[in-house]
Order: C-alpha cells, then sequence, then structure tokens
C-alpha cells in the first residue's frame, strides 16, 4: 500500500463544512440501524456460531441455515482521521463439512468519504470426520477490494495503522486482489474452546507471501442450561479473548514491523436467536492502532436452503 | 521460500490426514450411524439420568438447535429423521452423547461440539424422556 503514495505529493486532509457526523455517517447509521432491526426482529434460530471476530474454530454453519451478520468496526487513527468500517456476512452452511461465505466491506472515515470497498468470498472445509483432540479446517478466501477497505478482518504481513492513514480518495483507486490460505486447528476442552489459526496471503500482483496468526480462547458463563426461558442468565454469555497479529512476509518474516492485538470478547445470545458480540481492542504496539472497538450482531435463519428450494419447487416454503 | 514450503507442506499433510481418517471412517459410517459409537463412549452414564428438570432444559435447547429439522414434535422434517423411535429412545445415553457431539457429517447431521457437554447430556435426556414429559 505504501507503493501507492511513493513519487506523488500527499494531499493534506481537506477542511470539511459539516464536521463528523456527516450526511454520509447518518447514512450509515441508518443502514445500521434498519439492519440491526431487521435481524432482531425477524424470526431466527440459533446456531453455535464463533463468538471471535478474527479467529475461527472448527464449528461450522448447520446445513442450509443461512447466518446474516454486521460487524462494524470503530477505530481511532494517529496521523489521520477516525474510522468506522463494517462488513455485512452472509454465511451458509453448503454441507455439514462445507461453509461458505460473502462479505461486503465499506467504511466511513471521518471528515472524508463513505465507501463500499470491495467482496470477499470464503470457504472452510472441515478435514476430519469426527471430533478430535485436535480439529483441523481447511480456509481458503478470495478477496477483491480496493486500498481503501479497513475493516481488519485479517492482520498479516506488515499491516499496519499507518497504512490507513492514506486518504480515502487515493487509496480506493487501488485495487486488490488477494487469495488468503488458513489452517485453523481448534480444540474443545471442559467448556472451552482454544483456537489456533496460521494465515498465508497472496496478493496476485507480483507481491510476496504475507503470514499471520490470530488465537482465541472461549468459554460459555455457564455450561448448562436453566429449565426456564431466560434472557441474562449466564449460560446465554460466551467471554473470552483473541490475540493476532502479523507475522512478516516471505522476505522477512518474523514480528520486526508488525501490529498486534489482544481483544476481549463478550457475546450475547438473545433467546430470540440474536447474537450481539462486543470487543474493545487494544494495540499491542507502536505499529498498531492504539484502540479498536468491535461490534457484531447476527442472526441464524435455519432451514433456508430448503425454503428456497421448496419455493422453486412451487412447494409451501 | 523456506517459509512458503513449510506452510504448503502443512497444509498438504493436514489434507493428507483428512483424506485417510475419512476414508479409514467410511466403513464405519455406512454400517449405522449410531453404531460408529466406540464402546467407550457408549459407555459413559448420563449425569442427568431421569432428571426432569434436565428433560426440561434439554427441551429447551432441543427447540433451539435441534427442532428446525427434527421437528418440534421429534416427527422429523425432509431428510432429517424422527427422535421418537425405539432406536432413538432406547439407545444408550452414551450413544446418543457420542453421536451428537460428532454428528454424520456425510449424512447432514453437524457435530454439536461447540455445545458445552453438560448441555449435549441434558438433550439426550429430553430425547430420552420426550414420551413421558407432558405436552406442552
Amino acid at each position: 500500500m505504501p507503493n501507492l503514495i511513493l513519487g506523488r505529493r500527499r494531499r493534506a486532509p481537506q477542511p470539511v463544512p459539516s464536521p463528523f457526523p456527516s450526511r454520509s455517517w447518518k447514512l450509515v447509521a441508518r443502514a445500521a440501524v434498519l439492519a440491526a432491526s431487521i435481524l432482531i426482529f425477524c424470526g431466527g434460530a440459533w446456531a453455535q456460531g464463533r463468538p471471535y471476530f478474527v479467529a475461527y474454530n472448527h464449528h461450522m454453519e448447520e446445513p442450509g441455515a443461512l447466518e446474516i451478520s454486521v460487524n462494524p468496526v470503530f477505530a481511532s487513527q494517529a496521523g489521520g482521521n477516525d474510522f468506522l468500517a463494517t462488513w455485512v456476512e452472509l454465511e451458509y452452511g453448503a454441507k455439514a463439512w462445507w461453509t461458505t461465505e460473502f462479505y461486503l466491506d465499506s467504511q466511513t472515515t471521518r471528515n472524508e468519504s463513505t465507501l463500499f470497498t470491495g467482496v470477499r468470498w470464503e470457504n472452510r472445509f472441515r478435514l476430519l470426520w469426527r471430533e478430535h483432540w485436535i480439529n483441523p479446517v481447511f480456509y481458503i478466501e478470495y478477496v477483491d477490494i480496493n486500498d481503501a477497505d479497513k475493516i481488519m478482518k485479517d492482520v498479516v504481513g506488515h499491516d499496519s495503522e499507518a497504512d490507513h492513514a492514506t486518504p480515502n480518495d487515493i487509496a480506493r483507486r487501488e485495487r486488490k486482489r488477494e487469495i488468503e490460505m488458513k489452517l485453523i486447528l481448534s480444540s474443545t476442552v471442559k467448556g472451552w474452546n482454544i483456537s489456533e489459526n496460521i494465515v498465508a496471503e497472496k496478493n496476485l500482483t507480483n507481491e510476496p507471501w504475507e503470514f499471520g496468526y490470530a488465537f482465541g480462547a472461549s468459554r460459555p458463563l455457564a455450561l448448562a442450561a436453566r429449565p426456564e426461558r431466560c434472557v441474562l442468565c449466564p449460560e446465554n454469555f460466551v467471554a473470552g479473548v483473541e490475540l493476532y497479529g502479523g507475522l512478516g512476509d516471505r522476505y522477512s518474516f518474523g514480528l520486526k514491523d508488525t501490529s498486534h492485538y489482544l481483544a476481549p470478547i463478550l457475546a450475547w445470545n438473545l433467546p430470540n436467536g440474536t447474537t450481539l458480540r462486543v470487543s474493545p481492542t487494544f494495540g499491542l504496539n507502536d505499529n498498531s492502532h492504539r484502540f479498536l472497538l468491535r461490534f457484531g450482531i447476527s442472526r441464524e435463519f435455519g432451514g433456508f436452503g430448503r425454503r428456497v428450494a421448496n419455493l422453486f419447487r412451487g412447494k409451501k416454503p | 521460500m523456506r517459509n512458503l514450503l513449510s506452510v504448503c507442506c502443512l497444509l498438504l499433510l493436514c489434507a493428507a490426514l483428512g483424506s485417510a481418517a475419512r476414508d479409514e471412517n467410511d466403513t464405519k459410517s455406512r454400517r449405522s450411524s449410531m453404531a460408529g459409537a466406540p464402546t467407550t463412549a457408549a459407555a459413559r452414564a448420563n449425569p442427568y439420568e431421569g432428571n426432569p428438570d434436565a428433560a426440561k432444559a434439554g427441551r429447551k435447547l432441543f427447540l433451539r438447535h435441534c427442532a428446525e429439522c427434527h421437528g418440534e414434535d421429534l416427527r422429523g422434517v425432509g431428510k432429517a429423521p424422527a427422535l421418537d423411535s425405539d432406536q432413538v429412545t432406547q439407545a444408550p445415553g452414551g450413544e446418543l452423547f457420542w453421536f451428537l457431539t460428532n454428528g454424520n457429517l456425510r449424512s447432514g447431521m453437524p457435530a454439536w461440539s461447540g455445545l458445552p457437554e453438560q448441555k449435549r447430556w441434558q438433550i439426550v435426556t429430553y430425547l430420552k424422556l420426550a414420551r413421558k414429559m407432558p405436552a406442552q
């Protein structure tokens, strides 16, 4: 990304007549409220979805189920404008061993603009039929975004806070097509989920392979369910922590000039099938954003595939 | 370059392990899904055996996680089998627990290992007592 501005005079941020919140900000806020309302009030089902934002575990989407989630991340930006980046995630259980996901990324940067920044298509495959001490999952994702993408769904290579200081109108001009692979190793021990992800990402232009990692650990606050329906009981909450960062690239593997984050997580599974997640995230070195605040709201629609298939067969969905 | 090779080797190794494990398990899963449970797993005792509160909690969990495919009345929807059959109610609790934990990924039954062990036992308790519970 820094290559983009090499040899050009970097423009200073332009003064904007209406300060934050701007019209574009309001538009994003309205869209988020609308999406949240749809997710909260539509009928849904419960999933055993992951509580993490970045790390993955070995639990797949149930076959035929569609999960829709909206995940905004607010970031403080040194040497630039703070921003709110959002990804909308459509996760579908194609098979019990194969989950496919489609992402739409966007962002709003304070005093700049609101942008649609690209799409991602992700597939995860369970490699073993049965549960084991360690359960491997193979992940492959195609990414087609521009350089203004700021959702930080992964941190790889030498990603740093400075990458996000480039003004939107410059960053959006550079398009990135990438393939990302992960080896997800996940275990369940006495109610705890422990997940380790090894990440390898390749920009399809002539860029080196970049590497990263993510660890996650989480546990429900209560392991057994109560007989009665409840909203605020501990069984509905999952607490955890995730740690993720870059590991350099093919030519300079290691921790030098990389960024790292530590993030506690709290997920709340509402009885109506909606899951709310929040994660205050702290940068661990000078290359990292000092603070990120991630939110997530998701809703699963069980039997979605069957209902759609019935529609095409002329049956009652 | 060495790093790249290491990553590729690791991924290939896992893919190979995965396919080997699939082949090994194919024969078992063709026989009967629940019959694939190892004897030690099938012999595990249900800590909530006969506990009505656990069965109620299990019903709540069943409605949240399982009813979409197996029906609120346990009679099955589409390809998902009925769970009020003798095969289920008379199966050892440990065998049901094992099946719930591992699923049968080939036939579309997901693994429910994401639920804590206690919750899986509560669902097993409900499945065993469902016929005796008053309709709600």
